[in-house]
């Protein structure tokens, strides 16, 4: 589990680098809440499987609901009309 | 955009300043309550004698302090008539009633039996009878419990076929009180207990019966006569702690909780069983703490816990799954020091024991007290003393033993998701978040599977490890 969202992450984060390079202007902000998304989304899957262990899976849905998916959607929106400045 | 603008948004380097004193100021709050500035950790109790350097560390959060966190005073402590040869149950519930509750609770597990309700089955219950262990037989656990705890002689087991040196013609194995406890704890895990402590003989907590005595080399119980005769170099307690299987715990209120509970009793049993075994093949003497005094006050003082609202002990890792037994034992032992991971504090306003307990017996005072709730209840101590006639009463209705106070414990998570370590962070650095986290608690879908719950029989189906238990909880 450890690797893939290693490998999400990493993916993630050069996707974001070959952006910047490409037109893209993020504003201080903008990477705050991208940094705090990027945490929110870990979390929630760190419990969503955590809890598949602990055989808690209603925790496990709520909580990767609530922290992977419901809060870095809603940071990822305001992240992407109000911090990227597209130049392109 | 205008100068006039730019001055009134917030800069980043403004922001990175806030954010970093924020967090220093927390950082020196947490480690100001764990550790105050310039104190070095102290290895000597009380008495000044070395205390034992913990194999299985506590993590950060959890403070050893000089005297438990509960409060007592000695000075107007009264000890209750009749505390052991018999469970407090079977002490208050008057005989005719006894015989009553027992009719109930056949009926009742008649119930479950005959309409398959899912948690009362009768694998369910096979399951319950069959965790059973040779202590808890006879016990109020189901519904033909006798009058009275039948008292096993152990000695049988405590002693087959063992060879201590005085067998060869050599003396009892040496060592410091450091080392002893050393190899104590080890051993006390591989026979299954969680963790191992270690605390003097506090004669405060010794029941009236019990009598030390310089003139006799093994103790001499007379259930008859009401007296426990122990060798007064009997002044060294080891106690351990054994976890019980989540899974059926949090299934309470139903056979496959009790089964849960008697799973937890069973390996405490063995762990205690074998315990006794390693402290003879060492020639030296042991007691069982159990019939000599209340166990808990002594795991308070050898830091395995602190007492929770519902009078039993909380530990920092295992939280409320945990049964404990001990010894007085000849062997000189170094000591732990109790704990405080602010259980007193988060207990004032979590109170979900309470609300959860199906008797009715918990307080749901704001603070603990002095005043106990009946005559079969030590004073002295400032508690939340419970109503234990109706928790008997509960239990000998439906013959099985039921644990919710200790199962809805939010302290009694396992530790596979990150979110339960950062709970109980928060709860040490806020006390006071007690009643917060116990709503999250709920609002997650943590608590009890109840009859009605669809998953309460998947229990059948479910993966899990070796007796139910995860043996690296806390560990890794």
């Amino acid at each position: 589990m450890n690797l893939i969202l290693g490998i999400a992450i990493g993916l993630g984060i050069a996707w974001l680098i070959y952006k910047t390079k490409n037109g893209w202007v993020i504003n201080w902000f903008g990477w705050v809440l991208m940094g705090v998304s990027a945490s929110s989304f870990v979390f929630g899957v760190d419990l969503f499987f955590g809890s598949i262990i602990e055989h808690e899976m209603r925790a496990g849905w709520m909580g990767f609901g609530l922290f992977s998916i419901v809060l870095p959607v809603v940071l990822g929106t305001i992240v992407w009309h109000y911090s990227i400045v597209r130049s392109a | 955009m205008s100068d006039r603008k730019r001055n009134n948004r917030l800069s980043r380097r403004d922001f990175l300043k806030g954010v970093g004193a924020i967090m220093g100021a927390t950082g020196v709050a947490s480690i100001t309550r764990v550790n105050p500035v310039g104190a070095k950790p102290d290895r000597t109790n009380t008495n000044g004698l070395t205390t034992h350097k913990r194999k299985y560390k506590y993590p950060w959060w959890v403070k050893t302090v000089d005297k438990i966190t509960t409060e007592v005073n000695p000075d107007i402590a009264t000890k209750p008539p009749m505390v052991t040869f018999a469970t407090y149950a079977q002490a208050m519930i008057p005989d005719e009633e006894w015989d009553i509750n027992n009719s109930k609770a056949k009926e009742y597990v008649k119930e479950g039996i005959i309409n398959n309700i899912p948690g009362r089955t009768l694998p369910d219950l096979a399951l319950h009878y069959a965790l059973h262990s040779d202590m808890t037989l006879g016990s109020m656990g189901s519904f033909d419990s006798p009058r009275t705890v039948k008292i096993k002689n152990h000695e049988e087991l405590v002693t087959y076929n063992l060879h201590p040196p005085r067998d060869f013609d050599l003396d009892p194995w040496q060592a410091s009180p450091e080392e002893a406890s050393r190899v104590l704890e080890a051993a006390g895990i591989q026979f299954g207990a969680s963790m191992v402590g270690f605390t003097k003989l506090n004669p405060d907590w010794i029941y009236p019966y019990v009598k030390f005595e310089p003139g006799i080399t093994e103790p001499v119980m007379d259930i008859k006569n009401m007296s426990f005769r122990i060798p007064e170099s009997y002044k060294y307690v080891v106690l351990l702690i054994t976890q019980g299987p989540r899974d059926l715990l949090i299934r309470n209120q139903s056979e496959l909780g009790a089964a849960g509970d008697r799973a937890t009793y069973s390996r405490m049993f063995n762990a205690g069983v074998q315990m006794a075994r390693f402290i003879k093949g060492l020639d030296y003497g042991y007691a069982e703490l159990l019939a000599a005094g209340p166990i808990i006050p002594f795991a308070l003082e050898a830091g395995l816990g602190e007492l929770g609202r519902m009078n039993r002990l909380i530990n920092p890792i295992f939280g409320g799954n945990i049964r404990i037994t001990g010894f007085l034992t000849d062997l000189p032992l170094a000591p732990d020091k109790p704990i405080d991971f602010g259980l007193q504090e988060f207990c004032k306003t979590c109170k979900i024991c309470a609300s959860e307990c199906p008797a009715g017996a918990l307080s749901m005072a704001d603070e603990p007290y002095w005043i106990p709730a009946n005559a079969f209840q030590a004073s002295g101590k400032k508690v939340y003393f419970e109503d234990n006639l109706k928790c008997a009463k509960y239990i000998t209705e439906r013959g099985n033993y039921c644990s919710t106070c200790l199962s809805v414990c939010p302290w009694s998570k396992q530790d596979k998701a990150a979110l339960h370590e950062i709970a109980k962070v928060t709860s040490v650095i806020v006390p006071s978040s007690g009643n917060f986290l116990s709503d999250m608690d709920q609002a997650f879908g943590y608590g009890l599977i109840r009859e009605d719950d669809p998953e309460m029989e998947d229990w059948w189906d479910l993966d899990i490890p070796e007796e139910g238990i995860d043996s690296y909880q806390g560990k890794a």
